[in-house]
Order: structure tokens, then C-alpha cells, then sequence
């Protein structure tokens, strides 16, 4: 008997899983379809709005909303400048502030999720609270949209409130967060990165001096020197290398490179390369003896990216070596830079 | 113990396997849903442009080649253009006996590149290394045959980016694969490994080494292999990953965090099942060093690859599959009930074990137990047509729920027909399919258990979905 209501469930179960799949279809199929109608309608109105205003809207039915959002989002993301007014202009026309807070307080977690992505680039204040709580809530989709919401309506005042979530949160992305930053600008952010570092541990670190990097290198010079002339943290030292960008300052690279980890002496031999001086190709020849490849490839490609040394002098330097992994590595980055 | 009573255990026995393997399914199936819902959300953010700064870590795509003469070059072509800010392709001749170097020194001017290479994992030897002069980053190895594992080794070796991908030769990519797939490793830096979903390229349109166009193959065979894998990785493989319980990542399509897979020692080439058994290794190596990780699978479709249309070649596809599997469980039983094994040693390993590996041994004796009984009269026809009810029912029951998820998420498939067909499909593999299968994985198995080394056996290609330029 078991084994018969078994079968016989399966068997209802298929059936009602199948008539599913097709109202799953039916409803796709007529979704898109009013998907193109309204597009069809929006897009000539939004990109004309870009350049004149646009005296008649049609009216924008609360089923419509998350297409109508999901375009204006599109084109929100790919302009720039005044032409993002003119897409506010239109939003507002529309009544759209009052159709976000609706979806925000009685939507499903991919309306909100829309909603908070369109109350950022709406710049729209009024649900600013809302947004902090949200920026607070455990699903990192969400958190970080709202979180990039608040930078957008209002950058100054939201930094303080974000940047001990960006210290602590580590299911977010990073990546997300170096764009979310960046929109911040440089001039914003690097006053709390630069605070940031000074009390931050090794763990977070990392992050932070990546985030200096893609947002801030310049504004960022003193902290990154001074994270690697004082951090023991193997990781964040070698992160503080790859980052480091100061030309004036190299003696905390120059006495890296002979570091017992060979991850260090790599990127030091790396960031000797991009930013050595008369001296340094001295220093990294004794490395192309390294007894780790990537040390002895980096201080050959180091030495080949120097700006004073041209494929003549590397050719001599590979003459003077008596070693034969020496040798060998010069004549791979040669043929690397022939190929270039 | 009368005869009556060994009858009715082992009835109990066949019905419990059968309704315990699906609620097992049931459970992967309610974690899928969870967390294709909420990827689906993630996607919805990430799918607006400008949200990404370039983050991306460089890859090394590593593409094993033996006598491939006819389509490497379309390969490598494609793979060239993939969408990714940095990447590198490192394609290794393993000893072909075709033309297949000629060809790739023809296509891509290869030049001899003096490249200090360094064999940190043991490799048969490298004859030459090449260079292209048309494309700066691609270069080809020439080596001594020794199978698509140890290919893959000197890959590694030879890559000069923290992350590599795996690449079959006559997978079809999506041109944004290599930007979906990196996603996890992005998300979280623990991250080892990450694969995608792999979908069946019969049937589809391809050109210019990219998929244009999705449909349905003639073939009947071909069509129960879609529904096969819509099973496999819409629930089996998307159910484990959240758990951080993936025992797979395809061959066809994976990456991996290099350093990490070198420290593990990298592919064994005395298996023939080399992409889980990493995988397993992984897990095991990394558990037992208490080291935080993650293996992590992407729903998205981003690799299509040929399904076989003829019996043989799909007998000996799955017979390898089989080997491989028990290859890799068996060499990594450490894994099992480790005290810091967490989900992947305490439910995905057992669950493997039990319902894959020991699966077909399971379900073919128990068809042929039940027919035998009610043959010689032990059981009644209304048992034996209940007993058939209960075990088709629920294979059907799991493949319509495959195809559901599909509907829900990506629906790929664009007509309605299509639709339609793939249902009528699921219902029939059931009628002699699953069958099948379970006999050459049960073939499998016993080759495993005998002595004898395992081989690849030939892979019949029509590449029929290929557009003719």
C-alpha cells in the first residue's frame, strides 16, 4: 500500500508540478510581451526626456512599475551628468518617490531590492532611514544596495554611517564595495580610509588598502608607506606592495626584497619594477638567482620594465650571470618583450 | 526466517532505498530553490551595468588537446574572445598523433618560446614550448602523451595567473562565461574552486564557436541526456553547493584557485575520474587542515558541450563516469565521518556513496528481485505493479521538478513545444532509460572492482549543432 500511494503521489505531484510549468510559460510569454509594448512606449519618451521635457506622460500602472524600473535603471546606470536629472524629471512626473516607498514597505524581496537600487539613483531622501536599516539587514544583495543608495542620495552623510559596515561586513563583496566607493569619489572616502588603516587589523587590512588603491591611490601615498613600513601580517605586507605606489619612498620596498617569505620578495621585486630608480636593477639582479621561479620571474620582468634599461643592457646582464635559472628566466622575459 | 519473510524485508528494503534516495533529492531540491531565488536576485543587481569595478583576478584557461586537428583551431578562436578583462590561454598538445600542433603553429604563428618552465607538479616531459606571434596571450606546450590529467598538470605549471580554468577542447562557452563563473571568487576570498551549470549542446546552434540559438535535438537519446542533466545540476549539484558540499565541478568547465590545487598535488593521472577526485582531495585536504574554504557552483548556463546520439559512446561515457566516481570516493575515504568533514564528509560524501555509487547495484537488483518474485509467485501482481508505480513515479516526479527549476530560472528553452517535449521526455526516460544507465553504471562499478586499468575509450562526435561557415 505504501509503495502504490507512493507511486500514486508522484504521480498527482507531476501532474500539478507540469500544469505549473506551463502557467510558469503562459505567464512569461504574456509578461513579455507587455514587457515590449511598455518599452516600446517608455524608451522613445525617456531618451527624448534627455533632451527636452516631455509635456504628456502616460500614466504608469503600479503592474508596470518593475519594467518601467528596470529600463529607467538601465539608462540611469549608462549616463552620466544632467541627463540623469532628466530621468529624475521623469521619475518624478510619474509619481515614482511614492511607488518606491510602497515597494519598499509591502514588496517582495525582489521589489525591494528594485525599489532601494532605484531610490539611489533617484537621489531620494525621503526614505533615508529606511535605507540605513536595510543597509544594516543580513542579505548582502540587499545591504549593499542599500548601502550604495545612501552614498548616492547623500555622500557625506553616509559614510560615517557605512564605513564600520564596510570594516566589518566580510560577505561583501569587495569588488562591490571598491564601485560603490569610487562612486563616493576620492576626495570623500580617503579621509576614512586613511583613519580607517591606522586601527584596523590584520584581517581587514587587505581590503582596505585595496580599496585605496582603486578609489584613492594618491590621497592614500602615507598610509600604504606607513602600513608597510610598521605591519607584520605577511598577507598585508604583501597586499601593502602590490598597492604601493610612492616612486619617493622605496627603501621599505628595497628592504623587502630580501624577505624570508618568497611571496614578499616577489612583490617587492614587482613594485620595484614599476616604480625603481637608478640602483634598483643592482638589487633585483641578485634576485634572478632567487631560489623561487616567481621571484626570479618578476625580477627579470622588473628588470625589463625598468624605464633606464633598454634589451641591450638586459642581454649583458643575462652575459654576467653564471647561473643557469638566472639565464634561463632573462631569456623568457626577452622573448616575452620581442613578442610584445 | 521463512522465505515469505526474506521476501517481504527485502520489499521494505527496495521501497526505503527508493523513498529514502528522493526524499535525499527532495532535500537538495528545497536548497535549490532557496538559493536559485536568491542568486536570481543577486543577478538581478549585477546584471546593471557600471556596478562592478575591474576586480576581476586574471585567469589562465588550460585546454587539453589530443589529435583535435579538426577543431581546436574554432576552439581557441572562441576562447580568444571571450569577455574578461584579463585572461591568458595556455593549450597543451598531448602527444597527438594527428596534426593537431601543425595546425595550431599554422592558425596562431606559433614561434619556439624560450620559457623557463617549472614542473612543480610531476608531469610526463615537455617537448616545446610555443608562443603566438598574432595573439599575445596564447601559448601552446608540446608534450609526451600521458592523458588529459597529466595534460592538465603541465597546464598548471605553465600558468602564470592565480586562478586557472579547465576547458574541454570542444566545449561551447557563453562569451561572458569566464565573468560569471569568477563571481564567487570575487564574493568570498576563501573561495578554491567554482563551477557552472553544463547544458547540452545538440540541438542548439553554434557559430563562430559561441551558442546563437537554444533547441531541442532530434534524437530521443539526446533529449533524455538534457533532462539527465537539468537532474544533475539544477538540484544535485546546486542543492550541495550551499552547504559547501560540492563533490564535483565538470572537467568541461571549472576554476580553480591554482596555489591551492598545487599544494593538494594537483590532478592524478592513475584515475580516470581526475575532476571530482580534485575536488574530493580538495575538500578532504582542506577540512582535515581546518583551513576556510569554499567550492562554490554558479546555476548559470555557461558551458554547452556535445551529448552522445548512439548507444556505445554514451555506454562508455557513463561506464567512465561510474569508475571515476568510485575512483574518487575510494581514494579519499578519509573524507567520510571526518570529525571536521562539516556537510561535504558527514551528508555529501555518504550520500554520494550510497545513492551514486552503490545506486545502481541497488536499483538493478532490486527491479530484477521484484520481477524474479513476482515470476515465481513470492509476490502478488498488485505488489509488483505498486512496487513499479512507486520507483517510476518518483523518477518522473524528480525530472519534472528539474524541469521546473529550469522554467523558473533561466528558461533556455524557448518554445512552448519545447516545453512540452522535454516533459514528455522526462516521463519516458523512465520507461527503459534509467534503466539502461543504471546497468552500465552497475558495469562500471565491477570494472572498478577488477583489476585493470581504466581508458577513455572514443568519443563520437557529430558536432552536428555546429554552423558551417
Amino acid at each position: 500500500m505504501l509503495a502504490f500511494w507512493t507511486g500514486a503521489g508522484a504521480i498527482v505531484l507531476t501532474i500539478v508540478l507540469f500544469m505549473q510549468i506551463l502557467l510558469l510559460r503562459v505567464r512569461l510569454v504574456m509578461r513579455k510581451r507587455r514587457d515590449q509594448v511598455l518599452i516600446d512606449r517608455w524608451r522613445p519618451l525617456l531618451v527624448q526626456a534627455l533632451d527636452t521635457p516631455v509635456a504628456q506622460l502616460p500614466r504608469l500602472p503600479y503592474r508596470d512599475v518593475s519594467t518601467f524600473l528596470s529600463l529607467w535603471n538601465h539608462l540611469h546606470e549608462s549616463l552620466r551628468g544632467e541627463s540623469k536629472a532628466s530621468l529624475n524629471r521623469v521619475a518624478s512626473a510619474v509619481g515614482l518617490g511614492s511607488i518606491l516607498a510602497r515597494m519598499l514597505k509591502n514588496g517582495g524581496a525582489r521589489e525591494r531590492l528594485i525599489a532601494v537600487v532605484s531610490l539611489g539613483n533617484l537621489r531620494d531622501r525621503s526614505s533615508w532611514e529606511v535605507l540605513v536599516l536595510w543597509a544594516g539587514s543580513d542579505k548582502p544583495a540587499l545591504s549593499l544596495a542599500a548601502a550604495r543608495a545612501l552614498v548616492l542620495i547623500d555622500t557625506s552623510e553616509s559614510l560615517p554611517i557605512l564605513f564600520p559596515l564596510i570594516l566589518n561586513r566580510t560577505d561583501w563583496s569587495s569588488a562591490r564595495v571598491a564601485s560603490i566607493l569610487r562612486e563616493a569619489g576620492a576626495t570623500s572616502v580617503a579621509p576614512y580610509l586613511n583613519k580607517a588603516v591606522r586601527t584596523a587589523g590584520p584581517e581587514q587590512l587587505p581590503r582596505l588598502l585595496r580599496y585605496m588603491q582603486a578609489v584613492c591611490p594618491m590621497e592614500s601615498l602615507t598610509s600604504i608607506r606607513m602600513v608597510l613600513e610598521k605591519a607584520e601580517d605577511d598577507h598585508v605586507i604583501s597586499t601593502a606592495l602590490q598597492v604601493y605606489s610612492d616612486p619617493s619612498n622605496l627603501n621599505a620596498v628595497r628592504n623587502l626584497l630580501q624577505h624570508p617569505r618568497w611571496h614578499i620578495r616577489v612583490q617587492a621585486a614587482s613594485a620595484l619594477g614599476r616604480l625603481g630608480a637608478p640602483g634598483d636593477d643592482v638589487r633585483l639582479k641578485r634576485l634572478l638567482s632567487d631560489e623561487q621561479w616567481w621571484v626570479r620571474y618578476r625580477a627579470a620582468q622588473a628588470l625589463a620594465s625598468l624605464p633606464f634599461l633598454e634589451l641591450e643592457d638586459l642581454r649583458r646582464i643575462k652575459a654576467e650571470q653564471t647561473d643557469r635559472f638566472a639565464r634561463d628566466i632573462l631569456d623568457q622575459v626577452m622573448a616575452e618583450a620581442n613578442l610584445r | 526466517m521463512s522465505l515469505e519473510d526474506v521476501v517481504t524485508g527485502a520489499q521494505w528494503f527496495y521501497l526505503l532505498y527508493f523513498i529514502g534516495l528522493n526524499i535525499g533529492y527532495f532535500f537538495l531540491n528545497i536548497v535549490s530553490i532557496v538559493s536559485l531565488s536568491r542568486y536570481m536576485q543577486q543577478h538581478l543587481w549585477g546584471s546593471l551595468p557600471q556596478v562592478y569595478a575591474r576586480y576581476e583576478p586574471p585567469i589562465s584557461i588550460l585546454v587539453p588537446a589530443y589529435n583535435e586537428e579538426a577543431t581546436i583551431a574554432e576552439s581557441l578562436h572562441s576562447l580568444l574572445q571571450l569577455n574578461y578583462p584579463e585572461f591568458e590561454i595556455v593549450a597543451m598538445n598531448d602527444g597527438s598523433k594527428d596534426a593537431t600542433l601543425e595546425v595550431l603553429i599554422r592558425e596562431f604563428s606559433l614561434v619556439p618560446f624560450p620559457e623557463a618552465y617549472r614542473p612543480r607538479l610531476a608531469a610526463k616531459p615537455v617537448r616545446a614550448i610555443y608562443a603566438s606571434t598574432t595573439y599575445q596571450n596564447l601559448r601552446v606546450v608540446d608534450k609526451v602523451n600521458g592523458g588529459k590529467a597529466d595534460a592538465l598538470n603541465v597546464g598548471i605549471n605553465c600558468a602564470r595567473y592565480p586562478i586557472f580554468c579547465g576547458v574541454d577542447a570542444d566545449s561551447v562557452l557563453q562569451r561572458d562565461s569566464l565573468q560569471r563563473v569568477v563571481q564567487p571568487f570575487l564574493e568570498d576570498p576563501t573561495t578554491v574552486a567554482a563551477g557552472g551549470t553544463i547544458r547540452i549542446a545538440n540541438g542548439c546552434t553554434v557559430s563562430e564557436g559561441f551558442l546563437s540559438r537554444v533547441g531541442l535535438p532530434k534524437s530521443l537519446l539526446a533529449r533524455f541526456q538534457i533532462v539527465e542533466y537539468l537532474r544533475a545540476f539544477l538540484f544535485g549539484r546546486l542543492g550541495w553547493s550551499p552547504l559547501n558540499a560540492l563533490l564535483i565541478i565538470s572537467g568541461a568547465f571549472g576554476l580553480f584557485y591554482k596555489e591551492r590545487v598545487i599544494a593538494v598535488g594537483g590532478y592524478r593521472t592513475d584515475t580516470i575520474g581526475e575532476d571530482m577526485d580534485l575536488v574530493v582531495r580538495l575538500h578532504r585536504m582542506l577540512r582535515e587542515a581546518g583551513r576556510p574554504y569554499r567550492i562554490t557552483f554558479v546555476p548559470d548556463p555557461i558551458c554547452w558541450t556535445e551529448a552522445p546520439e548512439d548507444l556505445a559512446t554514451l555506454k562508455n561515457q557513463r561506464v567512465r563516469w561510474q569508475r571515476g566516481l568510485a575512483e574518487s570516493l575510494s581514494r579519499n575515504m578519509g573524507l567520510l565521518f571526518h570529525p571536521k568533514g562539516g556537510a561535504a564528509g558527514w551528508l555529501a560524501f555518504p550520500f554520494m556513496l550510497v545513492f551514486e555509487l552503490l545506486g545502481p547495484l541497488i536499483e538493478v537488483t532490486g527491479y530484477l528481485f521484484m520481477a524474479a518474485a513476482y515470476w515465481f509467485g513470492l509476490i502478488s501482481l498488485p505488489a509488483f505493479l505498486a512496487f513499479l508505480l512507486a520507483a517510476i513515479g518518483l523518477g518522473i516526479l524528480l525530472s519534472v521538478n528539474a524541469l521546473l527549476l529550469e522554467e523558473f530560472s533561466f528558461h533556455l528553452y524557448p518554445r512552448l513545444r519545447d516545453i512540452v517535449a522535454l516533459f514528455f521526455t522526462a516521463i519516458l526516460e523512465n520507461f527503459g532509460y534509467r534503466q539502461l544507465i543504471s546497468l552500465w553504471r552497475l558495469l562500471g562499478l565491477w570494472q572498478w572492482m577488477m583489476p585493470g586499468k581504466g581508458h577513455w575509450g572514443t568519443m563520437t562526435r557529430k558536432a552536428s549543432w555546429q554552423q558551417k561557415k
